[in-house]
C-alpha cells in the first residue's frame, strides 16, 4: 500500500503552491487527483499530467475510480499527495470508503456568498455543513495554504465564520 | 490596413511581470503591444481563466503568452485557452526572454521565432562566478 503523505483540498488542484511547496515538504513522489470534473475535461487533465515535475508521477481519477483503487491496493506504491478540488468530492470519497483521517484545506475558491476565514480560504454554509460532518467522523481537519502558515484547526476556523 | 498586429501577454503570480515590462521600456522603448494580467492570490482558476480569456479573445492570431512558472495556474490557464485560440504559450519568464520576444513581435507567426526566444532566454542563465573562473583558468594556461 502507498503512504499518504498529504491529503489536500485545493480548488486549483495542481498549481504553483502545490508543486513548489507541498510536493517537497510532504516528501511525496506521486500526486493523485480525485475529481469527477477533471475527468470530464481530458484536455485539462493532460495539462496537469504534463506539468509533473521530474521524479513525480501524476494520476487523475474520478471519485468512484479513485475509491476503487484505494479499496484494491491503497493506491499501490509510493508516497502520495492526494488532491481534491472541493469538499463535496472529499465527502463523496469518504462515503465510498476513502476514510482518510487527516485533511488539509488549502483553498476552496471564491464567490459572492463565501466568507474568508483564513488567508485566501473561503467557506459557505454548504462547506461548513460538510466540514462538521467530516469532523463528526473524527477526521482531523486543518487549514493551511503554504507550509509557512501555522495550521489552523477547524474549531478555530468555525469561530470566524 | 494589414492584418491585426500580434501582441505579447505576460501572466505572473502577483503581477511582477508589470515591473519587468517597465524595466524593459528603459532598454527597448515602446511596450505598447505588451500587457500583463496578474494572478492575484484570492482568484480561483475560473476567475483568472475568464480574465485572461477576455484579453486573448481580442488578440491577433500567433500572439504570444509568456507565463512565469511551468505547472502554475498562469501556465495551466494559458494551456487551456490554447484549445480554443490560435495563440502561442511559453513559460519561464525572464528579462532576456521578454526582450527577445519584444524585438521579434512582428515575426511571431514564424515558427523559428519561438525557438529563438526560448534559446535566448536559456542562454541568459549563467553561473557568472564559474564563467569568470573558467575564463581566468583558460587565460593562465594559454
Amino acid at each position: 500500500m502507498a503512504t499518504i503523505a498529504l491529503c489536500r483540498v485545493d480548488s486549483r488542484l495542481i498549481h504553483g503552491q502545490v508543486l513548489t511547496k507541498w510536493l517537497g515538504q510532504s516528501d511525496a513522489n506521486r500526486i493523485i487527483v480525485m475529481s469527477d470534473m477533471l475527468m470530464q475535461d481530458p484536455f485539462m487533465k493532460n495539462i496537469y499530467i504534463m506539468a509533473a515535475p521530474p521524479g513525480a508521477e501524476i494520476d487523475c481519477y474520478g471519485i468512484d475510480e479513485g475509491c476503487e483503487h484505494w479499496k484494491n491496493n491503497q493506491f499501490g506504491k509510493g508516497n502520495v499527495l492526494i488532491l481534491f478540488g472541493d469538499l463535496k468530492s472529499l465527502l463523496a470519497a469518504w462515503e465510498k470508503g476513502f476514510e482518510i483521517k487527516k485533511v488539509q484545506i488549502g483553498g476552496l475558491g471564491g464567490g459572492p456568498k463565501r466568507k474568508a476565514v483564513f488567508q485566501n480560504i473561503t467557506l459557505d454554509d454548504h462547506d461548513v455543513e460538510i466540514l462538521k460532518e467530516l469532523a463528526a467522523k473524527e477526521v482531523e481537519i486543518f487549514f493551511q495554504t503554504i507550509p509557512e502558515d501555522t495550521p489552523q484547526a477547524l474549531s478555530q476556523i468555525l469561530k470566524k465564520y | 490596413m494589414g492584418s491585426p498586429k500580434a501582441e505579447i501577454l505576460i501572466l505572473t503570480h502577483g503581477g511582477w511581470g508589470e515591473k519587468l515590462i517597465d524595466s524593459l521600456k528603459m532598454i527597448w522603448g515602446s511596450t505598447d503591444r505588451v500587457s500583463e494580467i496578474p494572478l492575484i492570490a484570492h482568484y480561483t482558476f475560473d476567475d483568472y481563466f475568464e480574465k485572461v480569456k477576455g484579453k486573448v479573445a481580442q488578440m491577433a492570431e500567433h500572439s504570444l503568452i509568456i507565463t512565469d512558472l511551468f505547472g502554475g495556474t498562469t501556465s495551466n490557464v494559458s494551456a487551456k485557452l490554447s484549445q480554443d485560440y490560435n495563440i502561442q504559450v511559453i513559460s519561464g519568464l525572464n528579462a532576456p526572454m521578454l526582450l527577445e520576444a519584444m524585438m521579434s513581435i512582428d515575426t511571431l507567426d514564424d515558427p523559428q521565432t519561438l525557438q529563438r526566444i526560448l534559446a535566448v532566454s536559456q542562454q541568459g542563465c549563467k553561473d557568472i562566478v564559474g564563467e569568470i573562473r573558467a575564463s581566468l583558468k583558460n587565460s593562465s594556461v594559454g
